[in-house]
């Protein structure tokens, strides 16, 4: 009777190195073992054994994954759920957002519009002419 | 609940019990869930012991009680396929 799967499992387990190197070699044709670590080498040797005795990935899936490995986001090293994520989330602001968009002049400017103008800076202003920009002056001056 | 998840919690009640030395008798059974050995099962490899190792599960959604009912010639199966087979003797 041949031994069963788990049986096959449980004596990689327990499988000193060199032992489970040649193994290894026996079950990959010949191929070079890429770690010496025990534990990966049993993991790998007992995912074989099971891709032989109960098939492994499908066509599709096996097709997926060429196209995944193939695409540019596992190039940029970044996965595409994440990078989906990015995307939605547009570009990063470092900026603080006290200060004023570039390209638009400051407090004492009159180019600094009420979108790119956090609220506390008109509190600010009411309490402190000095921080006021003229044109705002003027509206506040009596007629 | 979901049957997933009470899947789920029906695998880790299993395996608890079953790495339990008070609880199942079962040395090699004791040792296999205690190890890594089962996460480096196939699922489909996984659901055939789980099968072999259960009689039943039941679940009572008003108590939210699950209750798991082992079957005892099914552990006494699984011990012996975990046992290595005898070395062949060369011709």
């Amino acid at each position: 009777m041949s031994e069963s799967m788990v049986a096959q499992i449980e004596t990689l387990r327990g499988m000193p190195l060199q032992a489970l190197r040649t193994r290894y070699q026996e079950v990959f044709g010949g191929e070079e073992e890429p770690s010496f670590k025990r534990d990966f080498l049993w993991r790998r040797i007992a995912h074989r054994l099971q891709e032989q005795a109960f098939g492994g990935l499908s066509e599709t899936a096996r097709q997926s994954l060429d196209q995944l490995r193939d695409s540019p986001h596992l190039a940029s090293g970044l996965d595409p759920v994440r990078r989906a994520r990015a995307a939605r989330a547009g570009p990063r602001d470092y900026r603080d957002r006290r200060l004023p968009m570039p390209g638009r002049r400051g407090v004492s400017g009159t180019a600094t519009t009420s979108a790119s103008r956090p609220r506390s800076w008109d509190t600010r202003a009411a309490r402190s002419p000095r921080c006021m920009p003229r044109s705002w002056k003027r509206r506040r001056s009596p007629a | 609940m979901h049957a997933q998840e009470l899947e789920k919690t029906a695998v880790s009640c299993l395996k608890r019990i079953l790495a339990d030395p008070q609880a199942v008798p079962f040395p090699k059974v004791r040792d296999f869930f205690t190890s890594d050995s089962w996460e480096s099962l196939f699922p489909m490899e996984q659901f055939r012991i789980f099968r072999m190792l259960l009689e039943r599960v039941e679940y009572d959604g008003d108590s939210r009680a699950l209750s798991l009912s082992l079957s005892l010639a099914g552990i006494r199966r699984f011990q012996e396929e975990l046992a290595p087979a005898p070395e062949r003797i060369p011709a």
